[in-house]
């Protein structure tokens, strides 16, 4: 961070730098080609021109501020006015057979265009140098007050008066509940308001100094840090922490209170970029602000309204009028006495009677498409699978028509159907290879009787469900997609029969030992996390040639588990297609009640691991958010 | 609107619970419905995603006490809060007779609160009623995590009509908080239909 401020402020002493040369070079090459050397002014003349001219420059540009300011900047133009004249007579002394003493009366007199030239490059050189011109902030607290007064000069930075001053051409609609950024004509601005728009100071360090004659305006101060995430990264050309720094107010957004009170009944404070961008200096911007505007027109900063809040006086926001009135509740009695609460059971889902009553599975003969509700169709890119095959993809079709703008392929792996649906938008081929490594997981895992693999990955939730027939029906959407219609639909196109298993094979036995920090400790934590699956004991199957460590959360040291959750791995995770189908977050296998979550864990030293956390679950989605936190727990172990 | 059951002497009344989404509204109606002795509570029918989203709404029928002779029920509904719902949202807030807003405290839920409250308002307009003459009781869920507003700011934010509404704190999760804003609700809401004058029988 040091190291960028060092550099921005290397940038602005080269950019001064340059102009002061520019200058020098300029006045020597005139004298060089005698352009100008007929003027003649008085020496006097010339001797008063820059204090006189400064002074007045000053008067008009920064005439807002204390005088001691506007000398203190007239006197700073003068210094660097004398430093361009001292550098011109060098050139000259080194460049002409002219005598230092000749020179220099050259430079600051004889020679007329070179004093004329230094008199307008001393001002662009303090442009040059913001620092010196810009008063810190009164927000900026002790630090700010200590840091040493230099000149001040507002017009070195353009348009940050903008941020400060009202609006010129219109007026923020300053009611509440109308629309926050609508434009309203000036004339519709109430009096007060605008009066108090019109008192208010622009330099706010002078304010500082003289109290008593510009009140400063209330302003809200805002960590840039918390505001990072808003900003497109291709207009900046620095990473978001020197950005940071590099802004004329380090770390900070200042915004004018009254901006914010309009917003404080929305629930949001939104600030357009165009009233924040000047505190955003030109160095750190990759494109022109005008390339800016073209391209974000209408781009907006939410600032964080805890920041902002308190900043805001309680009296502005504490409503002044008469609580509700309960009195006439008395007559009667709370309806309802609670007990104490039940242990957590249940609420009555729909799932359940899906379970009970299951549409058979549809290996009949589809009905006529023209009578069919809007279902998925054939994937364009489909073989050309059999009859049976067709006929099982349209009966499964015509149970998952609910989830809109499926696209079906099936095909047969070892004798067995596998009917893949998927949105089109979704890589077909990666789903297509993570329905079949499903199958092979189902396969495996078959004396487990499982119902229902959902894989979830950073793009895609997967759905596979074994069927009646022995097929698998996968169906796959984007990640945030319908997946829990897709689970009921798949359950009940899964038939009654249960599916008729392969050879079934065990899951390799593991051996597992109960965590010895289970009740403390990370691992104790994350079992405190996965407190939705009930009552468990943490264990842990370790690392052994190329199986991944598990950790175990389940109601006893479950070795099947730990296998389980290795064949998972073997399965999905090892051969996951991340490239198309995005990071793999977890693996759900479902029977009855009773859900496994596994999930791949990131583990500082890079050695494979995994969660496994299964108990009996009615919540899926707090299973699956409770499993995630205990992935990140683990993980920090 | 109350349905009076003359013939089994029992007067239904719906009350839903309304807010945007992930607030808290099934929470209450689970502890709610774990709290309640048998007797006086229904099965409780829940359709949620996958991550929990209430997909349709929850529906608690709980029984209270009498008055006049006659037994209450009180329906407990909740909303999908979640924007694209609306048209359930809708069909859910018909007949009602009092509304819990819940609202999540969070500083980043701040702006789906108000938004949530103005689509009741909106919604409760389709059925030519008003939030300003609809019992209706506040609960600001979830202040037990860190990072949420301060009541003041809550009420400024969300409690302006005349005359303001009751507000709870709560903590559905725990339940604290839950019951306090059904009773509340619930006697606004014989109140509003037996008036204050009737006399009671517990």
């Amino acid at each position: 961070m040091v190291r960028h401020r060092t550099r921005v402020r290397v940038a602005r002493w080269v950019r001064a730098a340059v102009l002061g040369g520019a200058a020098v070079v300029t006045a020597t090459m005139s004298f060089e080609w005698e352009l100008g050397r007929e003027l003649v002014f008085p020496l006097r003349f010339l001797a008063m021109m820059p204090p006189v001219a400064y002074l007045l420059m000053a008067a008009v540009v920064v005439r807002e501020t204390s005088p001691l300011r506007c000398l203190s900047w007239a006197m700073a133009a003068c210094g660097v006015n004398a430093a361009l004249g001292l550098a011109t007579a060098i050139t000259l002394s080194l460049s002409h057979p002219l005598s230092f003493e000749g020179a220099v009366m050259r430079a600051f007199g004889t020679f007329v265009p070179a004093p004329l030239i230094h008199l307008v490059t001393a001002p662009l050189v303090l442009l040059a140098l913001p620092r010196l011109a810009m008063p810190p902030h009164p927000g900026r607290g002790r630090a700010s007050s200590l840091r040493p007064a230099a000149a001040a000069l507002m017009i070195a930075l353009p348009n940050y008066d903008d941020v400060l001053r009202p609006p010129a051409a219109g007026a923020w609609s300053p009611g509440a509940g109308a629309a926050v950024f609508e434009r309203t004509h000036p004339d519709d601005v109430a009096p007060a308001a605008t009066s108090a728009m019109l008192d208010m100071p622009v330099v706010v360090e002078a304010t500082m100094a003289m109290p008593t004659r510009v009140p400063a305006e209330p302003m809200v101060h805002v960590a840039f840090d918390r505001l990072a995430t808003q900003l497109p990264p291709e207009v900046f050309v620095l990473p978001p922490t020197p950005r940071s720094e590099s802004r004329l107010e380090p770390h900070t957004l200042v915004v004018p209170r009254r901006l914010v009170i309009p917003q404080l009944a929305e629930g949001r404070v939104e600030i357009p970029w165009t009233l924040l961008e000047d505190q955003v200096p030109d160095l750190a911007l990759a494109m022109p602000r005008s390339e800016i505007h073209r391209r974000f027109p209408d781009w907006v900063f939410s600032l964080p309204m805890d920041e902002v809040v308190s900043q805001i006086p309680t009296e502005l926001i504490r409503l002044a009028g008469p609580a509700a009135d309960l009195s006439g509740i008395g007559r009667f009695p709370a309806p309802f006495q609670p007990g104490p609460p039940a242990p957590e059971t249940p609420p009555e889902t729909d799932e359940p009677a899906v379970a009970l009553a299951p549409i058979p599975a549809p290996v009949i003969k589809a009905p006529a498409v023209d009578a069919m509700p809007p279902r998925p169709r054939q994937a364009a890119a489909a073989g050309s699978p059999d009859e049976e095959l067709v006929a099982l993809a349209q009966g499964l079709a015509s149970v998952l028509a609910p989830v809109p703008t499926l696209e079906w392929q099936a095909r047969r792996i070892g004798g067995r159907p596998l009917v893949c649906f998927a949105s089109p938008a979704l890589d077909r081929p990666a789903i297509d290879a993570l329905a079949a490594r499903g199958l092979t997981l189902l396969d495996r895992l078959a004396t487990w009787s499982i119902e229902q693999v959902t894989v979830r990955t950073a793009r895609t939730a997967c759905v596979m469900t074994p069927l009646a027939s022995g097929g698998v029906l996968a169906a796959a959407v984007h990640r945030g997609g319908p997946v829990a219609m897709l689970e009921i639909l798949a359950a009940r196109a899964r038939g009654t029969a249960g599916r008729g298993a392969p050879a079934a094979m065990a899951p390799p036995s593991t051996k597992v030992k109960p965590v010895a920090d289970g009740r403390s400790g990370r691992v104790g934590e994350a079992a405190r996390a996965l407190e939705v699956f009930g009552t468990l004991v943490p264990a842990e199957a370790a690392q052994e040639g190329g199986a991944p460590a598990v950790y175990i959360f389940a109601g006893r040291a479950d070795a099947a588990l730990a296998g389980a959750a290795r064949v998972v791995h073997d399965t999905l995770v090892a051969r996951h297609d991340e490239a198309a189908l995005g990071r793999l977050d977890a693996v759900a296998l479902r029977r009855g009640r009773a859900r496994v979550i596994v999930r791949p864990l990131q583990m500082p030293a890079g050695a494979p691991a995994l969660l496994a956390a299964a108990g009996e679950v009615t919540l899926a989605g707090r299973a699956q958010r409770a499993a995630a936190r205990a992935a990140t727990l683990l993980e920090a172990r | 609107m109350s349905i009076i059951n003359y013939a089994a002497k029992v007067i239904n009344f719906k009350l839903v619970y309304y807010g945007p989404g992930l607030a808290g509204k099934t929470a209450n109606l689970q502890f709610i419905h774990r709290c309640l002795p048998d007797t006086n509570r229904g099965k409780m029918i829940s359709l949620a995603t996958g991550d929990d989203r209430t997909l349709f709404f929850d529906f608690l029928p709980v029984s209270a006490t009498g008055v006049r002779g006659f037994t209450t029920r009180f329906q407990l509904y909740t909303v999908p809060g979640q924007t694209l719902y609306n048209m359930t949202r809708r069909l859910v807030l018909r007949g009602v007779d009092g509304v819990v807003f819940v609202a999540d405290s969070q500083w980043e839920r701040l702006r789906e609160n108000v938004e949530s409250l103005r689509n009741l308002d909106e919604n409760l307009k389709e059925y030519g009623l008003a939030l300003a003459t609809t019992p209706c009781v506040l609960q600001y869920n979830k202040r037990d995590l860190g990072h949420v507003a301060p009541l003041d700011y809550l009420e400024y934010l969300l409690n302006r009509g005349t005359p303001r509404v009751p507000f709870f704190e709560a903590v559905a999760l725990d339940g604290r908080g839950v019951f306090e804003t059904l009773n509340t609700v619930s006697r606004m809401v014989l109140v509003r239909e037996f008036g204050q004058a009737q006399e009671v029988r517990s």
